[in-house]
Parts: C-alpha cells; structure tokens; sequence
C-alpha cells in the first residue's frame, strides 16, 4: 500500500480550513493545519507534506511570506502548493508567482475560495497529487 | 536750325554780301560817273554858254567895228554939221541907224559920237547932243574896239552894256565913236537855264568885281549890279592861270590842263551847298557862273538808291526763292531721312529710308538702314536678354516681395509678440509668485538633472531649503529609493522620448523618510529639439496613498471577510448536498439547494459590491493590451452558453473586418461584455433573438443614432427582450437600480451591472448609450476611442 499522501493546509479561517480537511480525508488524503503563515513554514519544514494549500491573508505572516521564506529551503524550492484566496488580488498573484519562481504556469494555481466549489478543491488537490 | 535754314541763310547773307559789296561798288562808280557826267555837264554846259556869249559879244564887237568903218558913218563925220548935206547925211544915218537895228535886234541903240565926244547921232534922238567925252566908250575907244562892261546908264536909265569902235578917216585919223549900246537881257537868254539839271541850275554872270551883271534864279534881278558874291567858284573864276590860259586857248583842254573840271562844291551866295563851276569870258572880263544846288544833283542818288533797293528786294525776293527751292532739293533727302528716323524711333525698325539720291546724304541713309538693321538685331538679342533677366528680376522681385512680406509677418508677429511678451511680463511676475507659493513642489533642473530652481515647497515636502537644493542633483538630495530600472526608464522618456512623465515616486526627505510622490517631469526643448530643462513637478501623495491603501485594504479587509463565511457556507452546503454527511431526503435537499443559490447570490453580490466600491473610490486601474476581442467576445458567448441553450436563444454574431486588436483591459472589457450579454440573455425570454455587432466606425458616422466625433471601437448588443419602461430609462445607470419589469421576470440581479458598465467605459475615455422599448426591446450601444483604452493609474484591479 502507497504512503498517504500528506497535504498541508495553511488557512487560517478554521471553518474553511475543517470543510477542506473533511473532504480530503473522505478522499483517503492525510491532512495538516496550519493558521498562520509561520506555523505553516515550521509544519512545512518539518513535515514535508506532498502539497501545500497556502491562503494569502493570514495573520502572523501571510501566504506569500511563507511562500517566499519555503522557497529558500532546498526542500521548499521543489514543494506543489496551490494558492488560497478569497479577493481576487491580481497584484497578489501575480507576485505570488514572482515569488513562488515557478516556470511553468501551470504549475501554479490559484483557488478563489468564494468561487469554488469544494469538489473542484478536491479535484485540483488530487490532480497535484497524482491521484 | 535746319540746314535748309542755314542753306537759305548763308545764301541769303551770301547775296546780301556780295549785293551789298555789289551795290556799294557799282554805287560808288555810278554815283562817280553820274556827277562825273553831272561835273562835265556843268562845265561844259558851262564853258558852251560862256564860249556862246564870248562870239555873241566877240560878233557885236565886229559888228561895230564894221559899223564904224561902214562909209555912212565915215561920210556922216566927214560932213560937217553946217554943211548943206549934213542932214542929209544924218538923214542917211537915221535910215542906217534903223537897217542896222532892223538888222540887228540886239543892239538897243547906236550912237555916233563926233571927235569931240558929242552924240551927234543916237537912234535915240533924245541923246544927241550929250556929251559923252568922258564916257569910257568914248575914251577907250580911240584906238579899238572898246568894250564897256555892264553899268546903269543914267541917259537910258537902264543897264546896259555898249560896244564902241573908233571911226577914223581913210587916212586913220580919228574922227569919232561907234557906240552900240546893248541890253543884257540878250545875254540872259543865251545863259537862261535849260533845266538840263533841274530846277535849281542857275548861270549868272559876274563882272570882274564878282558883281551880278544878270539876275539870279533865286534872287531875281534885284541883284544885277548890286550884289558882289566871294564863293570859292567866283574866286577861282578869275585865277589868273585860268584867265591866261582861256585867252590863250579858250576852252579846249581847259580840263586837262587844270587836271580838273574846275568843279566847286561848295556853298553859294545864298549858303547853300552847290555844285558850282565858272567860265572865264576874257572878252568881257566876266566871268559865266554855273551851278547848281547839290542836294537837286544828288538827287539822283537817292533815285539811283531806290532803284537799287527796288532791284535789291527783288533780286532777292527771286534769289530767296530760288534759295529755297534749291536748299530744299538738297535737303530733301534729309527729310525722308527724318521721317524715315521718326518711324524708326517710334519703333518701326523694318522700315527702309530711301532717299532716292546718291550723294552725300544717301549714302548716309544706306548706312542709316544698315545701322538700323544692326540696331534691331541687337534690340531683338537684348529683348531676350532682358527677357531673360526681367524674368529672372520677377523671380526674384516675387523672392524679395515673398520675403519682405515674410519679414513684415515676421515684424508683426515680433509686434504681437512683443505686446504679448509685455502682458505676459506682468503676468509672469503673478506666475511667479503662484510657483513659488504652490503647495507643490516644482522645481527646474539642468538636462543633468542639477536643479537650477526650486520653489518654497521643496521644503515642506522634501525638507530641503530651495538654497540647499540649488545645483545639487535631484537624485543626491532624495537618495533614489526607486530601481535603477524605474530611473532608467524614467530618464529614457525625458530625455530620450523628450516626452513628459507621470508616474509615482518615492522619494526620501531630509529626515530619512520615504514618501510617495507623484511625479510630472516635462521636459523643455529649445528650437533644435534639444532638451534644455526639465521642469518637474511633485505632489507629495503620501497621505493620499496612504488613505487609497487604507480604501483599498478596508475594502479588500471586508471583501475577505464577507466571502470567508460566504465560503464556508457554500462548501458545507454543498458537503452536504453531496451526502457526506450522511444521506438527505429530498426535502432536505431542497432547502439546501435554496441555501446554496441564496450563497450565490450573496457572493455575486458582494463581488459586485466590491467592484463597486472599488469604482466609487475610484482607485481602480486600467491596463490596456492588445486584446483579440473577437476572440473574447466569442469567450464570453460561450461561457453563457448554457443560458443561451436553455432559453433556445438565437444568437447573431456581426464581427467588422479588419476588426482590429484593441488596446484594452482584458479584464474590464471581458467584464462590459459579460455584463452586457448576460444581462440580454436575462431578460430575452425563450426563443428570442440577440445580435452583437463589433466594428471600428469612422468619424462623423452614426452609430446608435449618435454622429460619432472620433473613430471608435463600437458595440452593440441588441435583443428582442422585456426592454426598459421609458419612464425608468433614466434611472437604468443608478446604483443597485432595477426596473420594475425586470424585478418581475427575473429575480436574481443585483442592479449593479450597467452601474460597473457605465463606469468603466466612461473611465475608459468611452460612452454607452441605449435605445429601448418596453415588450419590444433594447439595444445598447458602446463605443471607446478606436486608440484603445485609456490607461489609468490606480491601485486596485477590479474584481
């Protein structure tokens, strides 16, 4: 039997956070919280999960923050992420893939929270997970 | 003067030349040999009168010698007077005394007079008797003949003048006189004046006293033995030369031997002038005076002189004639050569003169002709030539006149300038003191970017003082927190481009705060478009930025927190629609369903609300790129496909050619369009008809029944729908308005989308309009500057 596979989900509106991590869990996906941007990084470097949902506006330090500083870690450079946000900040984003150095776009992706359904959530997390 | 002039005068002062040496000469000669002729005339009328009178007394001399040698007078002496024949004797006398003057008219009287000197016969009775023993013509007459010169006899009582001749016996013994006593007046006849010279030829003569011994002409016989006369004439008269040589020769030669023609002039015994000449009578002693007035023998001069006028004027008057006929036959050659000049002057050079003669003159005219030629040769090579140049004088005259009325735009222009420069003179000063006071900062700097001024703002704003800032670099006083690609590219536009930039800036003011700036540089260009300032302007935004970020943070803060719930309830929601909760009857399901199309909404309407907030602070901001609107026309069709299909909606699609990429926001333009199909697609009810048209129009066309001012990317969106009631047309752009018809056939909607429209196009540098009916239906119409979109700075996209 293959390792679950392990998402991190750094979110820090609980009731969003708990919706995602039930319907990941239904889907035999192993899944970790963070709140904040800070307790994401430390979760992240120390976990190494498979893929990591990272929302923008959090407190402590914020989604592109983390991004940034996981980035530096050789372990970070390689991670899948998928970006939360509610406000479809294109200044946001697009510095997010500033950030994020990723090459190809469409590796990059980006979730509106409002506007998606939580089955296209589920869907897009197994699509980077390969399931 | 004329030639012919000058012929005719010169032959005219030829003529009136030689007439004149003519006349003087032949004058002189004839006036010489006229009193020559007049001289001799004189004397030998003179000397002919005298040689008449001289045998007129030299015939009465004989005459009395014969008588008293006739033997009547001898007998009659011989008788004595007591002798018986003694009358008869003296009878024989007085018979011989009357034959004698029968004979001899002349003689007045004769007297015999004895030994005694006794008349002892006289013609005249009365006489015998008178002792005449003393008398002359007794005395003298002893031996000869004795002539007694002119005396008044006091016996006859009259002048007389006698004769006396001896008698003397056969044996010569005196025995009385002969006296024939004569009157002068035999003598006046023979000197009468014959009028041979005129009036005024006298001949008087003059005994040897220079008496009168006849009358004058002028004086009468008053002056016969009274009057003595001196004149040159009577002296000469007796000049003993000429007395001698008249005895001698008597007249012959008298001229030759004197050299002269004994002519006098000189005045008479009446002091007139005369010509006078004399005669000598040695017979008689007296001396025959001929003369007569000068002025009556000049006379024929001036009778000689009126001829000669009279022949002169005539002569002349023919000469005058001739003169011109000739001058003009020489010079008329020269006349039509005068003409012919005149023609030519008045520019007829083709015309020949012929004068028709071969000399001098027409010679003349040939080479006149030829000239003439030569001149219109010539004329003809310097028409072109001043042809020429007169063309090239206009071209450069029209140069000239071009310029000088360039000068004189030039002049006016300066004038107005001038004026202008004075009243912006004035106005420069209020400038001035604007500049400096503005709250803005605005500063001037070199192309290097050194600034050359300032004014006061420079430090509220940047905490430099305008002295601290002179001849710094702007970008050493604010330390340059930007890229060095913001500056480069910043430089690249002013300098470079030579365009004006606007943009933010941030800069950093003495104290070491950064602050954002809004930014104008312009850059200023001389005449050779070289950039000699930049002229910039700073408007410290930081409080406006920081009340935008504010703005914008708040609305993004509540965007965030009014979709997270939204969120969460969509997902639960939708969790549980899906069962994983647990199995859901369909009463439950129903609810839910409801739940979550109330979730829909409220997200459509906070998205909405976002935009709107986002279009009321106006901090939203336009990107445009070239877009394909075609493309995402057809895109946003099909994203509402479902719609469409469901309603059965016919949908028609008008595309222009050359439809062209358009400079536009991708997401604002794909968000007009969006809102504008969904909203036909709404409210078109089944089976209906929408047609979209896309296209570039021109200027001046009409597009929506609207002239368009400027060519224009134009849309129009047209359905068969519910339409808008009229009396709510005006409310249709309103804020969350929706129109009663449209509240009733559709409940979603959320009023805001023409709101989000009509903002951005108008934003856009755009216009939307619409033309609609209610129940029959609605067009609207778009259209935005065919150059694109305008861009604009803002901080916020819209959602």
């Amino acid at each position: 039997m293959q390792n679950k596979k392990v998402v991190l989900i750094a979110e820090d509106e609980a009731t969003l956070r708990g919706a995602i991590k039930d319907e990941l869990t239904r889907e035999g996906i192993s899944v970790i919280e963070a709140k904040n941007g800070e307790e994401g990084l430390r979760i992240a470097l120390s976990e190494h999960p498979d893929l990591i949902m990272i929302d923008i506006l959090m407190p402590k330090m914020d989604g592109l923050a983390m991004l940034k500083k996981l980035r530096e870690d050789p372990w970070g450079k390689n991670v899948d992420f998928i970006i939360l946000t509610n406000v479809s900040d294109f200044d946001e984003i697009s510095r997010a893939m500033k950030v994020s150095e990723v090459k190809d776009h469409e590796s990059f992706e980006y979730l509106i929270k409002s506007d998606v359904k939580i089955e296209d959530v589920v869907e897009k997390v197994k699509k980077k997970l390969g399931i | 003067m004329k030639i012919r002039t000058k012929i005719n005068l010169s032959f005219i002062l030829a003529f009136i030349l030689i007439s004149s040496i003519v006349g003087a000469v032949v004058g002189i000669y004839t006036t010489g040999i006229i009193k020559n002729n007049v001289y001799l005339y004189l004397s030998s009328g003179s000397r002919a009168k005298a040689e008449h009178i001289r045998t007129f007394i030299l015939e009465q001399e004989s005459t009395s010698l014969i008588l008293a040698a006739g033997s009547a007078y001898h007998d009659f002496l011989m008788t004595a007077e007591n002798s018986i024949e003694y009358p008869l004797q003296k009878e024989k006398i007085v018979k011989h005394f009357k034959k004698t003057l029968e004979a001899e008219p002349n003689i007045y009287e004769l007297l015999i007079l004895d030994v005694k000197g006794k008349i002892v016969a006289a013609s005249n009775e009365s006489e015998e008797g008178i002792d005449k023993s003393t008398d002359t013509f007794f005395t003298e007459a002893k031996n000869g003949a004795f002539f007694k010169d002119i005396y008044f006899s006091t016996v006859i009582n009259k002048v007389t003048y006698a004769i006396s001749a001896p008698i003397k016996d056969d044996d010569g013994k005196f025995l009385g006189v002969s006296v024939l006593r004569y009157l002068p007046e035999n003598l006046f006849s023979i000197i009468k004046n014959e009028n041979g010279l005129g009036k005024t030829e006298e001949n008087f003569l003059i005994n040897k006293d220079k008496i009168f011994i006849s009358p004058s002409l002028f004086l009468g016989d008053s002056v016969i033995l009274n009057k003595k006369i001196e004149t040159k004439n009577a002296n000469d008269c007796f000049n003993e030369g000429e007395i001698e040589y008249v005895k001698k020769n008597g007249y012959v030669g008298l001229k030759e031997f004197f050299n002269d023609n004994q002519i006098n002039e000189a005045l008479d015994y009446r002091n007139v002038d005369v010509i006078a000449t004399h005669a000598y009578i040695p017979e008689t002693g007296w001396c025959l005076i001929t003369k007569a007035d000068r002025a009556e023998l000049m006379l024929f001069r001036k009778t000689l002189l009126i001829i000669f006028i009279i022949i002169f004027v005539i002569a002349s008057l023919i000469y005058l004639l001739l003169s011109y006929i000739i001058s003009k036959r020489i010079t008329k050659p020269l006349d039509v050569l005068q003409i012919g000049v005149n023609k030519i002057q008045m520019g007829d050079l083709d015309y020949k003169v012929n004068t028709g003669t071969k000399d001098e003159i027409g010679v003349l005219s040939d080479s006149f002709n030829a000239m003439v030629m030569a001149v219109k040769q010539s004329r003809a090579d310097i028409d072109i030539k001043v042809g020429e140049q007169t063309k090239e004088l206009a071209n450069k005259t029209e140069d000239l006149e071009s310029q000088k009325l360039a000068i004189l735009n030039v002049l006016e222009d300066v004038e107005k300038e001038k004026r202008q420069v004075e009243i912006l003179a004035n106005d420069l000063i209020k400038f001035k003191l604007a500049v400096e006071n503005t709250s803005e900062q605005v500063f001037i700097t070199d192309v290097e970017g050194m600034i050359v001024y300032s004014n006061k703002s420079i430090e509220n704003i940047t905490g430099f003082k305008p002295s601290e800032a002179l001849g710094k670099k702007a970008g050493t006083l604010w330390k340059l927190p930007m890229t060095l690609d913001y500056y480069k590219n910043m430089w690249d536009i002013i300098k470079n481009q030579k365009k004006n930039y606007i943009g933010e800036i941030q800069n950093k003011r003495k104290d070491g705060e950064i602050y954002t700036a809004r930014l104008n540089i312009s850059p200023v260009l001389n005449d050779k478009n070289e950039v000699i300032y930049f002229v910039a302007i700073e408007r410290d935004i930081s409080k406006e930025k920081e009340v935008d970020k504010a703005k914008t943070e708040f609305v993004s803060l509540a965007s965030h927190q009014l979709r997270t719930p939204l969120s969460a309830i969509n997902w639960y929601t939708e969790m549980l629609l899906a069962g994983d909760a647990g199995p859901i009857n369909e009463e439950q399901k129903k609810y839910l369903n409801e739940v979550a199309t109330g979730n829909k909404r409220m997200v459509a309407l906070v998205d909405a609300l976002l935009n709107v907030s986002r279009l009321d602070l106006g901090t939203f901001m336009i990107e445009p790129e070239p877009v394909n609107t075609k493309e995402m026309a057809k895109s946003v069709i099909a994203e509402l496909q479902p719609m469409i299909k469901e309603k059965k909606i016919e949908i028609k699609e008008v595309y222009g050619e050359n439809l062209p990429i358009f400079n536009a926001d991708q997401k604002l333009l794909r968000m007009v369009l969006q809102n504008l199909l969904s909203n036909t697609f709404k409210y078109t009810p089944a089976l209906g008809t929408v047609s979209l048209q896309m296209r570039v129009i021109q200027k001046g066309e009409i597009f929506g029944e609207k002239v368009l001012s400027g060519a224009s990317f134009a849309i129009s969106v047209g359905d068969n729908g519910i339409g808008i009631p009229e009396r709510q047309q005006d409310k249709i752009f309103s804020k969350l308005f929706r129109a009663d018809n449209a509240r009733e056939s559709e409940t979603e909607g959320t009023g805001l989308g023409l709101y989000v429209i009509k903002s951005i196009i108008d934003k856009s540098g755009g216009d939307v309009w619409f033309k609609s009916e209610e129940n029959k239906g609605t067009t609207f119409y778009i259209i935005l500057p065919d150059s694109g979109m305008k861009k604009r700075e803002g901080t916020k996209k819209l959602n």
